[in-house]
């Protein structure tokens, strides 16, 4: 397409958007100055572009302005807590590395220090001004050694602690030993256990007089979470020692400590309090729950700073396939059609309708709107309006109506990315 | 954007306020409807806003914000075909008795344009926009829409040129006062 002589169609391009600069655009327009093809090239640009200015651009709507501004507030907020939160992070961190090193520079100088010692005492005692090194070296271990003893030492009081724990497991063993002779179906209610109920009533079965009398005793004298801990430590299947040491000296750690699968993570929970459901699983049951606009906030590629495509494609995919199916069978009923016009006529006159509206009827009208926008899958709308009800008339059922649809949608409030 | 991945509130509002209506722009000519735009539109700043974090300064703001929305239209129009109960279409065509002297106006232009617009392939009409109502330079919407450099000049040219010809066909006339063809 372009003639001997003449540049590639793509610079003039370039030249007509500006995105020449210098040298080469001074040249380019000196040649388009004297060459008649070239410059109605250009003009035909030009007029495209001269028509696509002529008309002003539609204003953006107002509609979903302030529930947008709302929702950036909020994001700003949690990232100053974020920031904030690893401030902290990194100010603990620091500090707790300076105490690693007040603690242990001491030891690791203690040996240095008497090296030290070693090397100026040695001559005297060996009345020679020179040791050869190796005896100096061997010299030098020696009191290494010594404070390797002196810091062996030092924890002794935590040895106490040791063999009172492992006193506790051998209890505790005990206790498992005693459950493990007793009847098969005392046994399966600790491991089926998943519910908060059932982890009680596990208790209770433990506390049963079916067990041998030292279980009993310890169940009775012991805290009775001690048990409780050592029948999670069961479902969750961990190396049975460790687990019930832990479990018997911190018990609300036990679910966090030990990596639970998805489906004992409920025992955890009931047992293990609130940390417990820390460990939810996130992956395989909200997934399933609202593609739609989880796939539409949280997709790859269009949120995450890369310029790739198929991150958007791909998020929209699982929601496509519901939405296609539905797609299906609307059309497969033909009502749905008019049904969507409908409700498209309706939306049109709420939203003119809200604008005016004061009091309970702009409460009425504007959960109309989001249940409106809901239902035809206008999600970004739909959320912007339901947390519009839900800022403008806080506690009223109607902002709890509003929640929940926007919630159905599965959007959350922006969280800190991974 | 770097203030608002730090925090700061003020920040945001700024951003909306230079960015929203280009993109509105954007979008609106993408789709020719009205209520899809401003649900794209919204749905785009939702997904910057829970995004914020993940960008980075490696990429300009703009780019960043035109890929959303350029992929909401997509993941829109991709939505709207398979749901193949309305056209795509929704302003309507221009009207072919249309005198120059009508045409000129830019309220008979607008319909005219954008039914233009609409009609061009989907790959034209992106790159057309990303260009003409995002301002955004060539070799960026190569990176946003994944195609080489030259095929995206390539399809630039072929939009102006079909752009040129639907205009010359309605009779709009050229900005020296005589009538483009």
């Amino acid at each position: 397409m372009t003639a001997p002589g003449h540049p590639q169609d793509d610079r003039l391009l370039e030249l007509a958007y500006g995105e020449l600069q210098g040298a080469d655009e001074r040249a380019l327009r000196q040649h388009v100055d004297d060459c008649p093809r070239c410059r109605s090239v250009l003009d035909g640009i030009a007029e495209v572009r001269s028509a696509v200015r002529r008309v002003p651009p539609e204003p953006a709507p107002e509609r979903g302005l302030e529930s947008l501004l709302a929702y950036g507030e909020l994001a700003a907020a949690r990232a100053r807590a974020q920031r904030r939160n690893v401030r902290w992070l990194g100010l603990v961190t620091l500090a707790t590395a300076a105490l690693l090193v007040f603690v242990l520079l001491p030891q690791h100088r203690a040996p240095g220090a008497a090296s030290e010692v070693a090397r100026v005492e040695l001559p005297a005692k060996l009345n020679a001004p020179a040791p050869p090194a190796p005896v100096q070296a061997d010299r030098a271990a020696e009191p290494t050694a010594a404070a390797e003893l002196q810091i062996s030492e030092k924890p002794r009081p935590k040895d106490a602690e040791r063999k009172a724990e492992a006193k506790r497991d051998e209890d505790l063993d005990q206790v498992a030993v005693a459950k493990k002779q007793a009847p098969h179906r005392e046994r399966a209610p600790y491991e089926a256990a998943s519910t908060a109920e059932e982890a009680r009533r596990a208790d209770t079965v433990a506390a049963a007089p079916a067990a041998p009398a030292p279980a009993d005793a310890m169940l009775q004298s012991g805290p009775r979470q001690e048990a409780k801990k050592e029948v999670v430590g069961q479902a969750q299947s961990a190396s049975s020692g460790l687990a019930r040491a832990k479990a018997a000296t911190a018990p609300a750690k036990v679910a966090t400590a030990t990596p639970a699968p998805a489906s004992s993570a409920p025992t955890a929970a009931a047992a293990g309090g609130a940390v417990g459901q820390l460990e939810k699983p996130r992956g395989s049951g909200t997934e399933a729950q609202g593609s739609g606009v989880a796939g539409l906030l949280g997709d790859g590629a269009g949120a995450d700073g890369s310029l790739g495509t198929v991150g958007v494609a791909g998020s929209g995919a699982k929601g496509a396939a519901g939405r296609s199916a539905n797609a299906l069978a609307e059309n497969a009923s033909g009502k749905a059609s008019d049904d969507r016009a409908v409700r498209l006529s309706r939306l049109a006159e709420v939203r003119r309708s809200v604008v005016q509206a004061t009091g309970d009827q702009r409460k009425a009208l504007l959960l109309e709107q989001c249940r409106l926008e809901a239902s035809l899958e206008l999600r970004a709308s739909a959320v912007g309006t339901c947390s519009q009800v839900a800022r403008e008339f806080p506690g009223t059922p109607e902002a709890q109506q509003a929640v929940d649809l926007a919630r159905g949608f599965s959007v959350q409030p922006p969280s800190p990315a991974p | 954007m770097r203030r608002f991945q730090r925090g700061d509130a003020r920040a945001f509002p700024e951003l909306v306020r230079r960015h929203r209506g280009p993109v509105f722009a954007f979008v609106l000519r993408w789709t020719s409807d009205r209520a899809r735009a401003e649900d794209i539109l919204q749905e785009t700043w939702l997904k910057v806003v829970r995004g914020a974090e993940a960008w980075s300064p490696r990429a300009r703001f703009s780019t960043w914000l035109y890929t959303i929305a350029r992929n909401a239209c997509v993941d829109g129009a991709r939505r709207e075909r398979s749901r193949a109960s309305e056209p795509l279409e929704a302003e309507p065509a221009a009207d072919e008795r249309s005198s120059p002297e009508r045409a000129a106006a830019s309220s008979e232009l607008r319909p005219v344009l954008a039914a233009a617009i609409a009609a061009l392939p989907e790959s034209q009409r992106e790159v057309f926009l990303l260009r003409e109502m995002g301002g955004v330079p060539f070799h960026e919407i190569a990176r946003i829409t994944g195609a080489p450099e030259p095929t995206v000049k390539s399809r630039m040219r072929y939009a102006l040129e079909a752009l040129r010809a639907r205009l010359a066909e309605v009779g709009v006339e050229s900005p020296a006062g005589g009538r483009v063809a």
